[in-house]
């Protein structure tokens, strides 16, 4: 991890104090899921990646955390 | 909302978050307006049971998305699926798999339905895909969960009135660590 990063978890709180957190960002989202009743799987496609993630001091302000992948990773 | 296929006269429309008053609507903050802001967005397309008289819709973050200082609660019926009488729009069923979300964690993923035996039964699936890679299956007709599904203590924040505990499926497979 980046010198100055703090390492989290995915429910960690996002808070605006914190402006250097770290989380293993998880996405299932949109993509469509499948199930084979010949294999009784269901299928789903989804990634997982470390992420930068902060937040504005002001709820409303602008529509979410500033995000991006942490430099050098 | 249901729209007449011929004509487009409305037929019925359901709020994903409830007006104060209505049933929910003790899951938001009474002394602010954050309700009429408040998420639920359904992302992707909803699935049908005709037979049941069902259609499920599954639905998205609250709103402002990381606000939860704004919104003490649990939020319904955001990240929540939903089964609604096909005719009268009516809530039959719902669970909500995240409570008062401040992660922007939809359940966008379209929801599966699917029949098969489970302890020598059948059983009529549904299956919803939370944001994190937990998977949730429902009884499709009652909603009742068929996997155990545990309420976990999960970190606090004062400030983001966070939710006690999340809902987590005991044993389930997930992406991610």
């Amino acid at each position: 991890m980046l010198e100055g990063f703090l390492l989290g978890c995915h429910y960690d709180p996002i808070l605006p104090d914190v402006p250097n957190l770290a989380v293993p960002y998880m996405n299932m989202r949109f993509s469509p899921m499948s199930y084979s009743p010949q294999t009784g799987h269901l299928y789903g496609t989804g990634c997982v990646y470390p992420f930068w993630i902060r937040r504005p001091d002001r709820p409303w302000l602008g529509f979410g955390p500033v995000v991006g992948h942490i430099p050098g990773q | 909302m249901a729209l007449d296929a011929k004509t487009g006269r409305e037929l019925w429309s359901f709020y994903t978050v409830p007006a104060p008053g209505e049933p929910g609507s003790e899951t938001w903050p009474p002394n602010n307006d954050v309700w009429k802001y408040g998420g639920g967005a359904v992302w992707t397309f909803p699935v049908v049971d005709r037979d049941l008289g069902l259609v499920y819709v599954q639905t998205g973050n609250a709103v402002p998305p990381w606000g939860g200082e704004l919104r003490a609660g649990d939020n319904l019926y955001t990240c929540s699926v939903l089964a609604l009488d096909l005719k009268t729009g009516k809530l039959r069923w719902y669970k909500q798999l995240l409570h008062h979300d401040i992660w922007e964690a939809d359940v966008s993923t379209p929801l599966v339905l699917y029949d098969t035996s489970i302890g020598g039964r059948t059983r009529m699936v549904l299956a919803a895909m939370r944001t994190d890679g937990f998977l949730f299956l429902m009884d499709r007709a009652t909603g009742e969960f068929l996997q155990r599904v545990e309420e976990r203590a999960v970190k606090q924040d004062a400030q983001l009135k966070t939710s006690r505990t999340q809902p987590f499926p005991v044993g389930a497979d997930r992406v991610g660590p």
